[in-house]
């Protein structure tokens, strides 16, 4: 007897498919480690431009010297309450800088990124926000990444 | 975690400190650690350098430590968000 008693007939259960593994190996060890942060908690300079709350694909850059307390979150996604208190909770870059002072790693990245999470199209942060942010951190030699996001 | 995958392509490795760490696990992030904290405070109570600090400092070192694609780590601090 054949299995098969409607041709074409698919499961209306939609099975999530997790993406293909990637994967960069660690080349250094971390005391001689660049390290950047990204986070797509909606942060930026607060003299920089918002994002829109109702989607966006665009990045803020955020400079290596740049103090917790010159930063800001527009994100409509998550309770801003404790960001807002101290955005450490969620871009620890004054944590980032004690650590490169004490030498556990070398330096903070010249360039960091925030971006707002949570909505806008996929594809485009997939094929053309997501690239344009690894090669810029490319281009200045960044040897690590921490994220925050999820 | 689509913007680490694609960090993670031009070759540089990435850490994902995560608060949702089975949306992680679902798209694919390569590393992951996961304090128990909420959304909004993945990287640790707000006004609590220490533990924000410990929270980096074990990110960091987990970066070199986890050597399978896909493992999350969890990290022994809790904070609960006063909602």
């Amino acid at each position: 007897m054949a299995l098969t008693v409607v041709k074409g007939l698919q499961s209306e259960v939609y099975v999530p498919i997790t993406p293909e593994v990637v994967w960069a190996p660690v080349q250094k060890e971390l005391k001689d480690m660049t390290v950047a942060l990204v986070t797509c908690a909606g942060v930026h300079l607060k003299s920089d431009k918002r994002f829109n709350l109702a989607g966006d694909t665009s990045y803020r850059v955020i400079p290596g010297d740049t103090k917790g307390q010159d930063l800001m979150v527009s994100h409509g996604g998550y309770d801003n309450s404790d960001v807002n208190k101290d955005i450490n909770c969620m871009f620890p870059i004054d944590r980032l800088r004690e650590l490169a002072a004490e030498g556990f790693i070398k330096a903070v990245a010249p360039v960091n990124f925030g971006l707002m999470g949570g909505g806008g199209d996929v594809d485009t942060f997939m094929y053309k926000t997501g690239p344009e942010v690894a090669e810029k951190l490319k281009n200045e030699g960044v040897d690590a990444v921490i994220l925050t996001a999820g | 975690m689509i913007v680490q995958r694609a960090i993670e392509k031009v070759g540089i490795p990435t850490i994902l400190i995560a608060a949702l760490p089975p949306v992680a696990r679902q798209n694919g992030a390569p590393r992951v650690v996961a304090p128990r904290v909420p959304m909004g405070a993945n990287a640790g109570e707000p006004n609590n350098p220490a533990m924000q600090k410990a929270i980096v400092k074990d990110a960091l070192t987990q970066l070199v430590e986890i050597q399978t694609p896909g493992t999350i780590v969890p990290l022994p601090y809790e904070y609960h968000a006063k909602i």
